[in-house]
């Protein structure tokens, strides 16, 4: 996450603001100086005030994901002003709320069906008639062992 | 009666009584941002028409995540015309960020896209067992239009579903129809429930595996299923690689296409080798014996055996055995199950 080239280099977000890295830098685990524009894109939409004050609110070990979500939703932003990411999340709506349409329609379609193949069924077990207790007449229950009177 | 009551004081009146509307909510009460940034909201703010008054809240989640400034720049970004669907997107955003303060919006896209796997996954298994009803139903159909067929057709089926999954020696298709009763022809319901097993095992095939593979077999799933459609003589319902599955035949006297796939020559050849000191006559009984009981793969093995007996004996006994085979076959193939495990033709085969 720190800087691997040299120990005392300013992260990006420092570089970006022109300001002194200093050792307990915020932002230097998660904005390495290899990746300015990650900064930069959060620095633009939200900016680093912000950013830092929600970092600190925020748990150390989650952090660098809230970071990441941040610049991605920052990176949304800048390619589309008016939705951002709140567009692929709509999309995302349509897309559950289809697959849930087709999925109630082909569970419908085959209750449908398995409830014609037991009607088909039926007829045709006639034959093992002792297997389905059910299907005797009371008459024939002592010669079937599955029958309960 | 109005010389009692001067102008001006009607003007004081009224300009007291615009005061007081104007204190108690009027038109012209600060909006939520000036409020909140405890300013005058004159009527060109350009986030009064986006926060109402009472929306405080909203306003203090935008202003935490964005701020006021970064707000009015993306405003003026974008036309005049989707100011508002852009602010909409905004304090939603800002709203999912003080919900999942961590993972914000992306937090719903996670979850989104999670709902739509899992659909996806439901989907396919419905799909899957909704074709395997449809064929069953085609396949009952076709039996009651056409019963002078149907006891060869069904034993062939049940013959035919054998897993060839390119491992020395054959597996057989051994799933759930292990009941070792002998197969009567005209039987739907054997045949339904043989498929119907299958579909068991072939589902839960599917759902034990990881979802990225799982998409994958469940698209072979479909595709064999279609397949089988299209197939009068199709075999079950299997486990069975789907290249396999394109090469078997249609016709069960055309085997020369099916045994070209099947790669179990090395079984052959280590078993020649410990097995050439014994007698002809033995080995052909013990051959005829052992496939009398093989189910699945019958007519194939037969082929198979005859190809080997032919490298093995020469033609004179290739002939012979094949002519064995024959006579065997047309006797039993009435009462040929399909419970017969690989390990027992593997016993068979090492005959050889």
């Amino acid at each position: 996450m720190a800087s691997s080239t040299h120990p005392n280099a300013p992260c990006a977000a420092c570089k970006f603001l022109r300001r002194k890295c200093i050792q307990g830098c915020v932002f230097s685990p998660y904005f390495p100086p290899e990746d300015p524009t990650k900064f930069a894109n959060v620095h633009k939409i939200f900016g680093a005030s912000n950013v830092s004050k929600l970092l600190n609110e925020i748990a150390p070990h989650q952090r660098e994901d809230a970071v990441n979500s941040l610049a991605y939703e920052a990176e949304a932003r800048l390619k589309d002003p008016v939705y951002g990411c709140v567009g692929a999340i709509s999309v995302l709506q349509r897309q559950v709320l289809r697959l849930q349409k087709e999925l109630d329609a082909t569970n419908a379609d085959l209750i449908r069906f398995s409830s014609d193949q037991n009607t088909l069924m039926m007829p045709q077990s006639s034959g093992n008639s002792l297997q389905n207790p059910h299907m005797l007449p009371p008459n024939y229950g002592a010669y079937s062992w599955n029958y309960n009177p | 009666m109005h010389h009692f009551f001067p102008s001006f004081l009607t003007q004081i009146i009224l300009h007291l009584l615009t005061q007081i509307m104007t204190l108690k909510g009027g038109t012209s009460q600060a909006c939520a941002a000036c409020k909140y940034q405890r300013k005058r909201c004159t009527p060109e703010c350009a986030l009064a028409p986006h926060f109402r008054p009472e929306q405080t809240e909203i306003f203090k989640n935008a202003h935490k995540l964005f701020g006021v400034r970064n707000i009015l720049r993306i405003l003026e970004q974008v036309d005049p015309a989707m100011k508002n669907e852009a602010m909409r997107s905004i304090i939603y955003q800002a709203n999912m960020r003080d919900r999942s303060p961590v993972h914000g919006c992306l937090g719903v896209i996670y979850q989104l896209q999670y709902q739509i796997r899992q659909a996806e996954k439901e989907l396919y298994t419905v799909f899957s067992q909704l074709e395997l009803y449809k064929q069953n139903q085609r396949r009952q159909q076709e039996i009651t239009l056409s019963p002078m067929d149907s006891p060869e057709s069904q034993q062939l089926q049940l013959g035919m579903g054998v897993e060839q999954s390119g491992n020395p020696g054959l597996t057989l298709f051994q799933n759930e129809v292990n009941d070792h009763t002998p197969q009567q022809p005209f039987v739907p319901v054997a045949a339904f429930q043989i498929s119907y097993s299958g579909n068991e095992n072939g589902s839960d095939v599917i759902n034990v595996d990881s979802k990225d593979s799982m998409n994958m077999n469940n698209v072979m799933w479909g595709q064999q299923i279609c397949y089988n459609e299209n197939n009068d003589k199709s075999q079950m319902v299997n486990t069975q690689p789907l290249t396999i599955q394109d090469e078997v035949t249609h016709d069960y006297d055309e085997i020369y296409p099916f045994f070209d796939t099947i790669d179990d020559t090395q079984s052959y050849i280590d078993s020649k080798e410990a097995n050439e000191s014994s007698s002809d006559s033995s080995q052909l009984k013990e051959a005829t014996q052992s496939i009398q009981h093989v189910a699945g793969n019958t007519l194939k093995n037969a082929q198979l055996q005859v190809n080997k007996c032919l490298e093995i004996y020469g033609l004179v006994g290739g002939l012979g055995f094949g002519y064995v085979i024959l006579g065997v076959l047309m006797e039993d193939i009435a009462q040929i199950t399909v419970a017969c495990t690989g390990s027992e033709l593997m016993q068979a085969l090492t005959f050889f």
